[in-house]
């Protein structure tokens, strides 16, 4: 399952869940990215996250898709905020489900790594000394080169 | 067309979309050249192509694809989500 949404989640509730929907599944793996409180030496207060919503979803069903295609998965769960989060507070929850650690943990790389370089979102930090958005990094685009 | 503008993108230009009419298809870098005649906004905006993604009717394409009146084109920063 693919949602976007605006609020926060609760990165034990949905774990516990996913759980216990899978409750026959060797392995579960999980990603939690998170605001942190520092960025290039800057203080940050909330970071703003904008979307296509149109091609959001369906950058990461491809993603998906190849998951499918190349692990055995049982089954998924991403969750992607948008608008404003504050710090410490939740960006993203992946979570796979496999009957075997090494699909569960190589897919949710790669799903994380080709998130970064895919998905439509675009990342603006909130200091105190102004608004900046995020670059993408150049290591997060050479690290898709090589799979 | 619709053109519409994401994240640094549309705060530079001030705007989050646009209409173009096209009288007849054309490559997006001719499209490009179009706009930049337009405002120095899109000069600076389209300055560095590689700081520049596109896409139509919301999937990735390069500088070279054929868009049409009827399509959807966007401009957006390299995504930064995850």
């Amino acid at each position: 399952m693919i949602k976007i949404q605006k609020k926060n989640f609760d990165y034990a509730e949905e774990s516990k869940k996913f759980s216990k929907k899978n409750k026959y599944s060797g392995s579960i793996s999980s990603f939690l990215g998170k605001v942190r409180k520092e960025s290039n030496n800057k203080l940050i207060e909330s970071i703003e996250i904008e979307h296509y919503p149109k091609m959001t979803k369906k950058e990461i069903k491809t993603i998906i898709d190849y998951v499918i295609s190349n692990w055995e998965i049982d089954d998924f769960l991403i969750i992607h905020r948008f608008g404003k989060i504050d710090v410490a507070e939740n960006i993203v929850l992946i979570l796979i489900a496999s009957k075997h650690r090494k699909d569960s943990l190589d897919s949710l790389e790669y799903v994380i790594d080709w998130l970064k370089v895919k998905a439509t979102f675009w990342k603006k930090e909130i200091t105190k000394k102004g608004e900046f958005w995020v670059d993408q990094k150049e290591s997060d685009t050479k690290k898709i080169k090589k799979l | 067309m619709k053109v519409i503008y994401f994240a640094s993108i549309k705060e530079t230009l001030g705007i989050s979309e646009e209409k173009i009419i096209l009288k007849k298809p054309c490559t997006i870098l001719e499209l490009i050249e179009i706009l930049i005649k337009k405002d120095k906004k899109y000069k600076f905006v389209f300055s560095n192509l590689a700081k520049v993604k596109c896409a139509v009717n919301s999937s990735y394409v390069d500088f070279n694809t054929v868009v049409y009146d009827k399509d959807e084109l966007a401009f957006f920063p390299p995504v930064t989500g995850g």
